[in-house]
This record gives structure tokens, C-alpha cells and sequence, in this order.
């Protein structure tokens, strides 16, 4: 494999890592509370903002990063308070319409707070390492490490904690779970913030790399979008390791072909997909679909 | 003491207001700018300039009405028929958008209302409409600048151009590949990306591998700041000449100084970077009203909203006199000199900008006048 090839491998795997994380909270939310958050990329994109306004009070990199998880859990919540909580027993649509709103208000809120200009967030670290022909810049090398904690933090939650089971036990069937006393709308809850705390995490490594813009959300939120779709409904960590294929594929195809070309044929791709198997690659884990 | 030098001063080089006379009511001019959406900055900027040659009118003879067109077409529709509400005003001010320019021409010939704009679309006053005023150097004089820079002065025989797919990117890749053309010079690679793209690594490095001694950005801020920064970490030892987002505080800012060394880029002015003259002092008057660093698009609004000052000075009262008086005056402007070329393009001049690599602030490195031969 010649340099370039290598470079670009690394380049799509960082870019990986936030789509990945990304993915994985938008997947968490679907799987314990039923609940398509289209807020979920503009919750990305505010947390990214507020380590941005982090920058600006000489927080550095890493405090400005752990203010965007936390700015991002809140935000799951306010989400979970605002668009699922009391409309989850209506239409399923209902819920999403809410959250999409949510998300333009974020937009908004965030053009009249920041302007339009792109802005990048403090750095975790700068500069970065060659090895051979390749660079690989402290921020994605710090992209990669953080992804795979929270991955294997998220498997390790689900597959092996008492939490996880009854979350995974509340998305099975709610009402029989609710009747053996597990909490299923605090599960759900906490998904919410989890999820937010993902996407914050993604927002901060995704704009120190590739700057914020307060309409980014969208970009993401199809990509997540994307991917928990061609991974299977619900299917947490396969919709990550679709999300950095996406990556990949973003990267990679760009190089083969080029970027407009490499493009279309990712969303020709997920649509011949679709077509061959609607329930995606590994099936629906969860039976409900927007 | 400062203020009033300043003012003077300022007054002194728009030339906006000798001789007028205040009147009872001020003239209400709509301002329709997407100040959200994916083109706030530019829209934001379009506003402040708006306002701040509104502050300068001064004695209330003109006010501005700032409309959010967002980025749809539709809306901004929408935005210019709510603006004719309460009767036509003698003029208004577009928005930046091309697409949203485009679909609000038919309208404003429907009404015979000059529309004022900072689009760079070329189509726009290539549709034989005798109501858009374009002030904004369109990409057939900027792209010029583009080319002239980089062969003429950079000495580059082997360019490559990376561009946006989207509209804007289309036709200054279109007119930079035709300027190249015309100084004898074909670019070795090209290629468009779409404003989504996260990596431009392929790009870049498929530009090396062509040969390319130079490279030639056609992209919007974001892109362009990933650009730069990903040439400067593959180790690319070529020269830069980016488009205009590149001459915008905010994008420079994305980066760090040592990736701006060699980093060059066109643009109709570049206010933030003038260190004397009319262009410093509105930079200055800029920066104290609206807290941040002026760009081109700030500055040509504030000389169209001037030019339309001056037009109602000198007794325009209704559409067809300042369309008349746009069509016959020359407005000497704190950019340029501004006059149609009979289809309603105003301006003609365009400058580079230049970063040394030990700051965020660039310099004029080279200043073109009548680019497309309009005296």
C-alpha cells in the first residue's frame, strides 16, 4: 500500500471516528426509547459551539471538550424533555417533527449567538507525528482513541451491566418490561443524555478537524441517518461500523473516482441496498421504521 | 474629537452627501440579506454594511429594513413581496444568494423596482434585466485577477483548480479556466467538491501528482481554510491563490499563521487589510459598531447602499429615477469607482491579498483596476 493510500485510510478512519460516535448515540436513542431524534446532529453541532465559546474563555482543548459532553447530555435531555416525553404515545411522527423543530431552533440560535463564519473549537492537542509519508495529526490520532473507549464503553454497558439489560429488555417490549418494575421511561431518558453526551464528543473532535457551521447538523444527521438504516434499525454498534465505512467510503471513493462522483455512488449504493434488503445489513433489531 | 475627525473623513471619501438635504420622512429601503442559513456570515456582513452607510446618511434620510431571506429562493420571494406592501420603495437591496437573485429578477422587472446586489452570479446581469445593480465584482473581473496573479506575477505554467460543485463554484471555475486560457496556460488537473467534503486529501495529492506547480481554490470558507491546511500537512510546497473566502478574517482564523505562508487570494476589496485611506477609516468605523473585522462583501454593500444615497441626493424620488441615475452616475465609492457597463455590472477592480505565514493579517499585495475593459 503506497503512501497516499495510507494516508488517506487514516484520514477516513478519523473522520470515522466522529460519524462513528455520531452514529452510535443517534443508534442508542432509536434502540432504548423508539425515538428518531433529528436533533441529534444540531446537538452535535451546538455542543461543538460550546467548546468554541469554551476556546474563547482560554479553556483549553481538553476542558473545552469535556464542556461540550456535558453541554451535549443536557441538550439529549432537553430533547428527551421536549420531543419525546410527552408527545411518545402520539403518532411516531409527531416526535421527529418535534425534534427537527428543536434542531432549527438550534441553528438559528446558534447563527444569531456565533454568526455563520465556520469556527473551530480549541484543539485537544496540536501539530501531530509523520510515520513514513504519512501525517497524522494529534487530533485524529485523539479522534480514533476517544471513539474506541466509547465503544467499547457502550458494548461493555449494554452487553454487561444490569443497566444495559434492562434498557436493551425496555426497547424488547415495554409494557412487559415496565410490568416487571424496570423504570422505562428513566432508561429512556438516560439513553437520551448518553446519546447527547456521543454526539457532543463527536461535535468537538468532528469541528477541531473539519470547523463548525451552524447548519452542519444536517450533513450528520444524514450520515447517522445513513448508516443505522444500511446497519439494520437499531443496531447500535453495527450503525457505527457503517457510519466509519461511510467515512471510508467518503475518503477513499474520493481518491478512486472523485469527491462528487464518490458521492452519489454512496447514496446509489444505500438506495440499491434498500432495494435488495429494506431491512438492512443485519436486520431490524427494532421493528419500527420513520 | 476622534469621532468627528473620523466622520469627516469618512463623508469626505464616499462623497455621499454633498448638497443633501435632509427631508421630513426618511425613504425606507428594504434590505433582503440571508442572515441565516448556511450564508450568514456573508449575510451578516451584507446587513452590517447596509447599516453602517445608513448610520453615515445620516439626519434620518434613508432607513434600512433588514428581511432574513434564509437561503430558499422561495422565501426570499416571499420576503420581496412583503417588502412591496406598503408601495414600491424607489429601490431595495438583494440579497447575496444568486439562486434567490435569479428568482427575484423576474419580480422586480414584473415591478420595475432596481434591485441593488453583491451576487457574483454572472448570469444575473446577463439576462437583459434593466433593474439589477450589481456591485460586488463579478467572477468575469475577480477570476481575471485570479489568473493575471498567478501567471503574470507567481510565474505558474502548471495550475490546478479545485472548486465547489455548487453554482458559485461552477462559474468561477468556468471564467478562471477561460482567463487561463486566454494568458496561454491549461491546468493540469481539475476538479469540484461538494461543500459536505470532509477530506480534500485525494484532490490535493491527485493535483500533485499531475505536475500542478500552483494551486488554484475556487471554494467557499470552510473548504478553502481545510484546503490550506491539509496542503500545508501533506507538505505541498506550492503556491496558493485561493478565491475571495480566502481574504475573510474568519477563514484565516481557522488556520495558524505558519499555514497561511505563500497563501494568496482574490477579492473585490479587502477592507481589513488596508492600512490607510478611505478603506482604513470605514474598516475602523467597521469594527467599532459591529465588534469584528470587515470583509468585501460589508464594504460593496455599504457602496451600493452610498451610491443609492447619492442617487436620492441628487433628486431621484421614485424606481425609474434611481434607476436612471444608477444607469448614468460614476459613484466613487470607498472600494472603487463604480459605473455600469450597460448591463449593470458596477464594478470592475478587484485586489490579491497575501499572507506572510507570521500572522492572520493580510496585506494587498497587487491592486487591478477595469478588469473587463469598463472605463
Amino acid at each position: 500500500m503506497d503512501a497516499l493510500s495510507l494516508q488517506l485510510l487514516f484520514n477516513g478512519l478519523a473522520l470515522g471516528a466522529g460519524y462513528g460516535l455520531l452514529a452510535l448515540g443517534f443508534a442508542l436513542a432509536i434502540r432504548s426509547a423508539g425515538a428518531i431524534n433529528f436533533a441529534h446532529g444540531d446537538v452535535a453541532v451546538a455542543a461543538a459551539y460550546v467548546a468554541v465559546a469554551g476556546g474563547a474563555l482560554d479553556l483549553g482543548g481538553p476542558a473545552a471538550a469535556g464542556l461540550a459532553i456535558a453541554a451535549g447530555a443536557i441538550l439529549g435531555l432537553s430533547v428527551a424533555g421536549l420531543s419525546w416525553a410527552p408527545l411518545r404515545n402520539r403518532p411516531i411522527e409527531a416526535t421527529f417533527i418535534a425534534a427537527i423543530a428543536i434542531g432549527i431552533v438550534l441553528q438559528n440560535a446558534l447563527t444569531a449567538s456565533f454568526g455563520g463564519a465556520p469556527q473551530a473549537p480549541a484543539q485537544i492537542a496540536s501539530g501531530g507525528v509523520h510515520i513514513g509519508a504519512v501525517f497524522m495529526s494529534w487530533q485524529a490520532l485523539i479522534s480514533l482513541a476517544a471513539a474506541a473507549i466509547a465503544f467499547m464503553a457502550v458494548w461493555a454497558v449494554l452487553a454487561k451491566s444490569q443497566t444495559g439489560r434492562r434498557m436493551r429488555a425496555a426497547a424488547e417490549d415495554p409494557e412487559i418490561a415496565a410490568a416487571h418494575g424496570i423504570p422505562v421511561i428513566r432508561l429512556a431518558i438516560l439513553a437520551f443524555a448518553v446519546a447527547g453526551a456521543l454526539a457532543g464528543l463527536a461535535g468537538v473532535l468532528l469541528a477541531a478537524q473539519h470547523y463548525a457551521t451552524p447548519g452542519a447538523g444536517a450533513d450528520y444527521i444524514l450520515k447517522a441517518y445513513v448508516a443505522a438504516t444500511a446497519a439494520g434499525w437499531g443496531r447500535i454498534l453495527p450503525t457505527a461500523a457503517a457510519a466509519i465505512a461511510i467515512a471510508l467510503f467518503e475518503t477513499v471513493g474520493a481518491a478512486l473516482v472523485s469527491h462528487a462522483v464518490a458521492e452519489a455512488l454512496l447514496y446509489a449504493g444505500f438506495v440499491a441496498l434498500l432495494s435488495f434488503r429494506p431491512q438492512g445489513l443485519g436486520g431490524e433489531a427494532k421493528g419500527k421504521r420513520a | 474629537m476622534r469621532k468627528l475627525t473620523l466622520w469627516t473623513v469618512c463623508v469626505l471619501s464616499t462623497g455621499f452627501f454633498t448638497g443633501f438635504a435632509a427631508s421630513a420622512e426618511p425613504v425606507t429601503v428594504p434590505v433582503l440579506a440571508p442572515i441565516t442559513g448556511f450564508l450568514a456570515l456573508e449575510g451578516g456582513a451584507q446587513r452590517n454594511g447596509a447599516l453602517l452607510a445608513v448610520d453615515h446618511a445620516g439626519d434620518g434620510i434613508i432607513k434600512a429594513d433588514v428581511q432574513d431571506t434564509t437561503t430558499a429562493p422561495a422565501v426570499a420571494v416571499s420576503v420581496f413581496r412583503r417588502a412591496l406592501r406598503d408601495g414600491l420603495p424607489p429601490a431595495m437591496l438583494g440579497p447575496i444568494l444568486g439562486s434567490q437573485m435569479l428568482a427575484l429578477l423576474p419580480l422586480a422587472d414584473a415591478e420595475g423596482v432596481p434591485v441593488l446586489t453583491i451576487s457574483g452570479t454572472a448570469k444575473l446581469t446577463a439576462m437583459g434585466s434593466p433593474n439589477i445593480f450589481r456591485f460586488f465584482p463579478g467572477d468575469v473581473v475577480v477570476k481575471a485577477a485570479h489568473a493575471r496573479y498567478a501567471v503574470e506575477d507567481l510565474r505558474i505554467k502548471t495550475p490546478a483548480i479545485i472548486f465547489q460543485t455548487t453554482a458559485y463554484g461552477q462559474s468561477g471555475h468556468a471564467e478562471l479556466v477561460a482567463n487561463l486560457k486566454k494568458l496561454g496556460v491549461t491546468p493540469v488537473y481539475e476538479e469540484g467538491v461538494p461543500p459536505s467534503a470532509k477530506d480534500l486529501t485525494s484532490a490535493l495529492a491527485k493535483a500533485r501528482a499531475a505536475g500542478a506547480d500552483g494551486l488554484l481554490l475556487h471554494l467557499h470558507g470552510g473548504p478553502t481554510a481545510l484546503a490550506v491546511r491539509q496542503a500545508f500537512e501533506l507538505g505541498m510546497d506550492l503556491p496558493i491563490i485561493a478565491g475571495s473566502a480566502m481574504h475573510q478574517p474568519t477563514t484565516a482564523a481557522l488556520l495558524d499563521p505558519a499555514m497561511l505562508k505563500g497563501v494568496c487570494a482574490e477579492s473585490g476589496s479587502a477592507p481589513a487589510a488596508e492600512i490607510d485611506g478611505p478603506g482604513k477609516t470605514f474598516a475602523d468605523a467597521y469594527r467599532a459598531r459591529f465588534n469584528q473585522e470587515p470583509d468585501a462583501f460589508a464594504l460593496a454593500e455599504y457602496d451600493a447602499m452610498g451610491m443609492l444615497a447619492a442617487a436620492l441626493k441628487s433628486g431621484a424620488k421614485n424606481p425609474a429615477d434611481v434607476r436612471k441615475a444608477l444607469a448614468d452616475m460614476r459613484y466613487k465609492g470607498v472600494a472603487m469607482t463604480y459605473r455600469t457597463n450597460g448591463r449593470g455590472d458596477m464594478a470592475h477592480d478587484a485586489v490579491i491579498v497575501c499572507y506572510d505565514g507570521a500572522s492572520h493579517r493580510a496585506r494587498i499585495t497587487k491592486r487591478y483596476q477595469s478588469l473587463d475593459g469598463v472605463q
